[in-house]
């Protein structure tokens, strides 16, 4: 078990998301930035499907009721067990009534905490991830006590899975065509692919909202669509001319143009780039 | 008839039928839907059905070049598949204002009494065209086009499980808590998604659904 101390700003617990239920409208969810994730896992030697603890901006203060061993990956930020510094991206042995601290990310957004096996919240749909009206909580809560495996296997390392680093600047995201891609006109098309797009501070879970640098009016617009299927990387663009790109918890349809689509390496870029940070798309 | 075929980022294609709402387009789709379930269940991982589309979430990996054109064969093909036998559900509705938070705006809008509202909302059988937008929630076709109202311009932050509202040309049941911009016209005791059952809603696309209104009393009896 790990009693929750302070669970942070927005902690939860997920894996690679709900798969088979986006027909009756149920969204995916699972981690945000998921090369993170699977690295935290595979310094653990867990199965890529065990869930973790992700954190988004303030991590959590955790204390354990049992033996494991730990990694944290994603955002820097400085981790302290016991109030010793400890690293990032490499493994840690816990012993009982440790209490780990995971700190403010100064750099990326989101933090992710295996530990051996896995997290065992619940088994919903097929999956662990938190999702308001499908698991019990939508975040973990003061006081809580989490439960986790068992397993206290000996870790031997063999990841080729290289942790990313992180930095502020301008970022280049990759892009698909999206299915009304073709339907835009001139202008706009040339707005999309070549200015660059602040992050807006409305960015969560469910979707990230961007800013244009001041645009002349009509350089960007598409007409809605009906009703269709969305996914997690869709960039819809709404009447107005505001670009949103959907993330892991969006829906499983919308009726605004879907004008791009994010590679599954770019959501995992873009899920790391913080409010007020800029980023560009770049058509593959 | 002609269909259209993307692909929908790095695993999924996405199938497009010409833009028009209409229950031979809903046929077509939920057949076709059939087929690829039934013919290629290996090499899919999910699909999901809406107005003019069908989308194909392949497994990883998945040649979606090749893919394509067994989509298209299987589209033509009269493989034998499941007949499709829309389900009629009953569905019991309190219009008391203490749940329709909407109505009586409504019906001064609409110049109706709210009798008649009512009368309005629950005479028609509704088709279910496909689920989206929340857990379980069925986009319902067939409203009475008096009942045509825009959304909420700022949507309320909580709407509750099993409230029963209007939103453009639609009306939809809310199967969980959620934040909404649709108009509430009343409340069904029924629940319509059970994340404890499997599958966990029972509702499927074409089925269809008959309002009935109940009182406060028969409301609190389910």
């Amino acid at each position: 078990m790990i009693e929750v101390i302070t669970p942070g700003i927005y902690s939860s617990i997920q894996d690679q998301g709900r798969f088979g239920f986006r027909n009756l409208g149920v969204p995916l969810s699972g981690v945000m930035d998921s090369n993170s994730a699977n690295l935290a896992n595979a310094l653990l030697n867990n199965h890529q499907k065990c869930a973790v603890l992700e954190t988004t901006f303030v991590g959590s203060i955790l204390k354990f009721h049992q033996e494991t061993f730990i990694a944290i990956t994603g955002a820097n930020c400085s981790i302290k067990i016991n109030n010793k510094s400890i690293a990032l991206n490499t493994t840690h042995k816990i012993y009982q009534n440790d209490i780990l601290n995971i700190g403010k990310s100064t750099l990326g957004v989101r933090n992710y905490l295996a530990v051996s096996g896995g997290f065992k919240s619940d088994l919903v749909l097929n999956s662990r991830s938190f999702f308001t009206g499908i698991s019990e909580r939508q975040t973990i809560q003061k006081g809580e006590y989490i439960k986790i495996s068992k397993t206290t296997a000996p870790i031997i390392n063999r990841t080729k899975i290289k942790p990313r680093s992180f930095d502020s600047k301008p970022q280049s995201i990759k892009v698909k065509k999206g299915p009304e891609y073709d339907l835009l006109d001139k202008k706009s098309k040339e707005t999309l692919l070549q200015k660059q797009f602040n992050i807006s501070t409305l960015s969560n879970r469910m979707a990230y909202q961007l800013e244009p640098y001041s645009l002349p009016k009509n350089s960007l617009k598409a007409d809605e669509i009906i009703t269709s299927s969305v996914q997690p990387g869709t960039v819809q663009l709404t009447p107005s001319g505001n670009p949103i790109i959907l993330m892991r918890d969006c829906q499983t349809t919308g009726g605004y143009a879907r004008v791009l689509q994010l590679t599954e390496s770019a959501i995992n870029r873009l899920a790391q780039k913080r409010p007020n940070e800029s980023i560009y798309f770049t058509l593959k | 008839m002609f269909l259209k075929y993307q692909y929908f980022g790095e695993g999924a294609i996405l199938i497009s039928w010409p833009n028009v709402i209409d229950q031979k387009t809903s046929f077509d789709i939920v057949r076709f839907n059939q087929k690829i379930q039934s013919l290629i269940p290996q090499l899919i991982l999910e699909t999901v059905t809406t107005y003019c589309s069908l989308t194909v979430y392949l497994t990883f990996g998945a040649d979606r070049n090749r893919l394509i054109s067994k989509l298209k064969e299987i589209y033509q093909s009269n493989a034998a598949h499941q007949k499709i036998n829309p389900t009629l559900w009953k569905v019991p509705v309190c219009y008391d204002l203490s749940f329709a938070l909407d109505l009586e705006n409504l019906a001064a809008q609409k110049k109706l009494s709210i009798e008649q509202l009512i009368d309005y909302h629950s005479k028609p059988t509704y088709t279910v065209d496909f689920l989206g937008f929340l857990p379980g929630f069925p986009y319902l076709s067939g409203l009475n086009p008096i009942l045509n109202t825009p959304r909420l311009s700022s949507p309320r932050a909580h709407i509750e499980k099993g409230s029963v509202a209007i939103g453009g040309k639609q009306t939809g049941i809310y199967p969980v808590n959620s934040p909404g911009g649709w108009h509430i016209v009343g409340k069904t005791p029924k629940s319509f998604f059970d994340v404890s059952k499997t599958p966990p809603g029972f509702i499927q696309p074409l089925d269809k659904i008959k309002f009935y209104p109940i009182s406060l009393e028969e409301f609190h009896r389910d």
